[in-house]
């Protein structure tokens, strides 16, 4: 696809050449995080596989905890990615977390959208990617979401990356610090 | 509503006036494990207005349409809400490159093992 895909790759690919590397199929250790996008919105993801990111936007109101379907969509891609020459890669799935209450912005979603989908500079990841841990640590998430069960966790995205290169994944999963790698 | 804490009016209110489902309808959903989840989320349904609000009530919604230029694929399911797949046709008809397909055997969410095949094929037709 024309580059939909400034997706940040360090905190994608790490986990999932955590996967790769340990061999372990990418559905059990879907990469966990959240971003802030530049209106402050969060936004919570699942990712799956590695590589650049194709980014799944379930319908109104969907999220993970009640929409299983984007979630087995995502890793069906990631699985799917990983295992063929062509398109490989892996995934990244994403939850994304409005604040609750009252929303502010004119046109957030808007805004929200455009940061994640429609800037091509790969240079970008600065609003979006904050999540540094290396590739064995617990998803960030987890330790951040647990304590904070008073914040909503009302995912609105879904997001799952695939690579049209076949050499990133595998490289990247051959490495024992795939963050480097970027 | 929202403002108020009155989540699960917010959500009935959603699927009955935006959505046009029957209350009756939302009253059987409202049984549902998973309606707790969808209430959950009911603040987030002012980004999807907000989102959605101008094509929606736009009278020459086509000619916004038309102005998408990326490459696009508009996928239904025959086995949905007959005015889902009119829709579809609709908005694949105004856009200015799009591609219209329909997944047989599939209602508005398409299994994994026939929707990652077709956007997998899509992405390579136009990478």
């Amino acid at each position: 696809m024309p580059r939909l895909t400034s997706w940040p790759l360090d905190p994608m690919s790490s986990v999932a050449c955590s996967c790769l590397s340990c061999q372990q199929p990418t559905r059990k250790r879907p990469a966990m995080s959240t971003v802030t996008s530049a209106d402050g919105t969060p936004i919570d993801y699942d990712g799956y596989g590695c590589g650049p990111a194709v980014i799944l936007i379930g319908g109104t109101t969907q999220h993970r905890a009640i929409d299983r379907r984007t979630t087995e969509i995502a890793q069906h891609w990631g699985e799917r990615a990983s295992r063929q020459s062509t398109m490989t890669g892996g995934a990244v799935a994403a939850q994304a977390t409005p604040r609750r209450g009252r929303l502010t912005g004119k046109s957030r979603t808007s805004t929200l959208s455009s940061r994640l989908l429609g800037d091509p500079r790969p240079s970008t990841p600065a609003p979006l990617a904050q999540p540094s841990r290396s590739p064995r640590s617990p998803p960030a998430s987890q330790s951040r979401r647990s304590p904070s069960t008073s914040r909503p966790t009302s995912p609105v995205l879904m997001a799952a990356s695939t690579s049209p290169r076949s050499s990133e994944c595998w490289t990247r999963a051959s490495t024992t610090e795939p963050a480097a790698t970027t | 509503m929202l403002d108020e804490g009155q989540y699960d009016r917010a959500s009935r209110y959603n699927l009955t006036a935006i959505i046009g489902l029957s209350g009756e309808a939302v009253d059987q959903m409202a049984e549902a494990p998973w309606w707790s989840g969808l209430v959950g989320v009911a603040p987030t349904l002012v980004y999807d207005r907000q989102a959605s609000h101008d094509i929606e009530t736009d009278p020459d919604w086509r000619a916004r349409w038309a102005r998408v230029t990326v490459p696009t694929v508009v996928y239904s399911g025959d086995r949905t809400f007959p005015w889902l797949p009119e829709a579809a046709d609709a908005v694949a008809d105004a856009l200015s490159n799009a591609q219209r397909r329909v997944l047989v055997g599939q209602d508005h969410g398409p299994a994994p093992e026939v929707i990652v095949p077709e956007l997998v094929r899509f992405l390579r037709s136009v990478a």
